[in-house]
C-alpha cells in the first residue's frame, strides 16, 4: 500500500517538485550575485556597515520563496484529487482513509522539507561566503520562520483545497493568512528567536486540521 | 449467507426536502440489480449512500454486512465502485494505473486488465486524460474487474458510451456474474440495456413509490392496453389499479398489472368506454415510461 501511495503522489507532483527545486537553486544563484554585488562595486566596509550597523536585511528576497514552494506543491498534489471529486477514489481504497490522507501529506511535506533543507544549506553557505559565522547564524535564525512558513503554507493550502464549501475556504484562507503573516511581521535580525519553538508547536495543529475537510467530504459535504 | 446489500427503513433529507421516507430493499447474491428511476428521484443520493459517501439521516444501509458509511478496509477491498463519468486518475497512463491499483488488492488480475486494454490497441504508456470517454470506461472497467470484487456498484456506467462500448461493458458484466458468486448493482439512463443485463429491478419514484421485482416477472405482469378515444368519451384516471394513463391523438393507453378482462371490467365500472381494446407488447423502456410516467 505505502509503495502505491508514494508512487501515485510522486506521479502527481514530480514535475512540480523538480521545477520548484530548479527554481529555488536559480533563486539562490541570484541571491549570491545580489549579495556579492556591493562587495564587487563598493568597498567591503559599506556592505558590512549596511548589514551590521543599519541592520539591512540584505537577504530579504528569500522571504517568500519556500512559502510559494509549499503552496505550489500542495496545489499540484490536491487539485487533481478534488476535480470531479476524485478524492472518492482514494477514500474507497482498502486502506484506512485517514492514514491514506496522512501518507499523502507526508509525501508532500517531505518534498517541501527536502527543498527547504537545500535552501537552508545554500542560504547559510552564501552568507558564510561573505560574512563571518556569527552573521550567518543570525541570518539563519532570522530566515528560519520564513522557511518554516513553507510547511505551514503547504498544510494550510491542502486544507483549503480539499474543503468543498467556498464559504469555509474563504474563512480558512483568512485565518491562515493571518497566522502565516505572523512569520513575516518583523524585519529585525533574529527577532523570532524566542518564539520560533512556540510557533512550531502551534503549527503542529495544522496537521490534524487537514482531516476536517476530509471528514466533511466523507459525509457528503458539497 | 448475508445479502450483499440490505437497506432498512432508510430516511434521508436535505434540510426540509425529504428524498426517502422509509426505503427498504434487499439485493441478493449472484444477481444483477438495476436501479431505475427518473432524474431527480434520488438515484444518485442512494448510490452515494451505498458507496459510503453520504451518511443517511436515519435507517440502515448494509453493504456486505457492514454499515456502508463505515466499511472496513477489508470489505472495501471486496466492493468495486464505478463512479459517474468513469472517474479515473487522468494524470496516469494505462500501465501506471495498473501498477498503482495492484498494490492495494491481493487478488489482483493483471491479465484480465490488459485483456480489456489490448482490445483498444493503445500503447500501455497512453495517458488516460488523452482517451475518449469510451476508452476511459474500458480502463475503469478493467481496473474494477482486475480487483475481482464480490460486489460491483456501477453509477450510470453507460454515460457517454456509444453502442459498441456499452455492449462490451454488458458482455463483461454478464461474464463476471456467470459463476453465481458475484453481485452487480447498476444504474443507467439507457433502459433498453438493462433489459439485456439485469435479473432484478428496483423502480423508485419521487413520491416514495418503490417496486422491487424480477425482470421476467415485471415484463410478464405489467401490461399496456390501448383503446380508441371518441369525442366526449369519459377518460380513465390513474388509481390503485391503473398505474398510468397516456392520451395521444384518439388513442388512450393505460398501464396496469392486471389482466385484460379485469381492466375492461374496471374501466366499465368507472364509465369508460373501451372501443378496440387491445394489449400492446412493450420493451422495458416502454414499461419503464408506463410505470414512471414521461415527465
Amino acid at each position: 500500500m505505502s509503495n502505491s501511495t508514494f508512487y501515485k503522489e510522486w506521479l502527481k507532483i514530480r514535475y512540480y517538485v523538480l521545477g520548484a527545486f530548479v527554481f529555488n537553486i536559480l533563486f539562490f544563484v541570484y541571491l549570491f550575485l545580489d549579495i556579492r554585488e556591493p562587495f564587487v562595486n563598493d568597498p567591503a566596509i559599506m556592505a558590512w556597515y549596511s548589514a551590521i550597523h543599519i541592520h539591512t536585511l540584505f537577504y530579504a528576497k528569500v522571504k517568500y520563496l519556500l512559502l510559494a514552494t509549499g503552496i505550489l506543491i500542495s496545489v499540484a498534489q490536491f487539485i487533481p484529487e478534488i476535480i470531479k471529486n476524485r478524492l472518492r477514489l482514494s477514500i474507497h481504497l482498502p486502506a484506512r482513509p485517514n492514514l491514506l490522507i496522512l501518507s499523502y501529506i507526508c509525501v508532500g511535506l517531505s518534498a517541501v522539507i527536502a527543498i527547504g533543507v537545500v535552501d537552508i544549506i545554500l542560504f547559510y553557505a552564501i552568507i558564510t561566503k561573505f560574512f563571518p559565522h556569527e552573521v550567518s547564524c543570525s541570518a539563519l535564525l532570522t530566515a528560519l520562520p520564513w522557511f518554516f512558513s513553507g510547511l505551514i503554507a503547504y498544510l494550510a493550502t491542502t486544507q483549503v483545497v480539499i474543503e468543498t464549501s467556498w464559504k469555509r475556504r474563504i474563512f480558512y484562507s483568512i485565518i491562515f493568512c493571518g497566522f502565516i503573516g505572523l512569520f513575516f511581521m518583523s524585519n529585525e535580525y533574529s527577532s523570532y528567536i524566542h518564539v520560533t519553538g512556540r510557533l512550531f508547536l502551534v503549527s503542529l495543529l495544522f496537521i490534524p486540521a487537514v482531516f476536517l475537510p476530509v471528514y466533511r467530504f466523507r459525509n457528503g459535504a458539497e | 449467507m448475508q445479502n450483499p446489500i440490505e437497506v432498512k427503513n432508510l430516511y434521508h433529507s436535505y434540510g426540509k426536502h425529504v428524498i426517502y421516507e422509509d426505503l427498504n430493499f434487499t439485493v441478493e447474491r449472484g444477481k444483477i440489480f438495476g436501479l431505475l428511476g427518473k432524474n431527480g428521484v434520488g438515484k444518485t443520493t442512494l448510490i452515494n449512500i451505498l458507496m459510503g459517501f453520504l451518511r443517511p439521516t436515519s435507517g440502515r444501509c448494509l453493504v456486505l454486512g457492514e454499515d456502508s458509511h463505515n466499511l472496513s478496509p477489508e470489505t472495501r477491498g471486496k466492493v468495486g465502485l464505478l463512479h459517474e463519468g468513469h472517474l479515473a486518475y487522468e494524470f496516469m497512463t494505462i500501465a501506471q494505473a495498473e501498477r498503482y491499483y495492484s498494490g492495494y488488492y491481493h487478488g489482483w488480475n493483471r491479465k484480465l486488465y490488459y485483456e480489456l486494454i489490448d482490445m483498444m490497441g493503445l500503447s500501455h504508456d497512453h495517458k488516460i486524460s488523452k482517451m475518449s470517454c469510451g476508452q476511459r470506461s474500458q480502463v475503469v472497467l478493467g481496473l474494477i474487474l482486475a480487483q475481482n470484487p464480490e460486489l460491483m456498484i456501477l453509477d450510470d456506467y453507460s454515460m457517454g458510451l456509444d453502442a459498441g462500448y456499452r455492449r462490451l461493458f454488458l458482455d463483461y458484466l454478464t461474464e463476471y456474474v456467470a459463476n453465481g458468486e458475484k453481485t452487480v448493482f447498476v444504474t443507467s439512463h439507457i433502459v433498453q440495456d438493462m433489459e439485456k443485463l439485469v435479473d432484478d429491478i428496483i423502480f423508485i419514484r419521487k413520491d416514495g413509490y418503490l417496486l422491487q421485482t424480477s425482470l421476467i416477472e415485471f415484463m410478464d405482469n405489467f401490461k399496456q392496453y390501448r383503446f380508441k378515444n371518441s369525442k366526449g368519451m369519459k377518460l380513465p384516471e390513474q388509481d390503485d389499479i391503473i398505474k398510468n394513463v397516456e392520451i395521444i391523438g384518439n388513442k388512450v393507453s393505460v398501464y396496469a398489472f392486471e389482466s385484460k378482462e379485469l381492466i375492461i371490467e374496471h374501466l366499465m365500472k368507472k364509465g369508460v368506454e373501451t372501443v378496440d381494446f387491445q394489449e400492446v407488447p412493450m420493451t422495458l423502456e416502454d414499461a419503464f415510461i408506463g410505470l414512471m410516467g414521461k415527465y
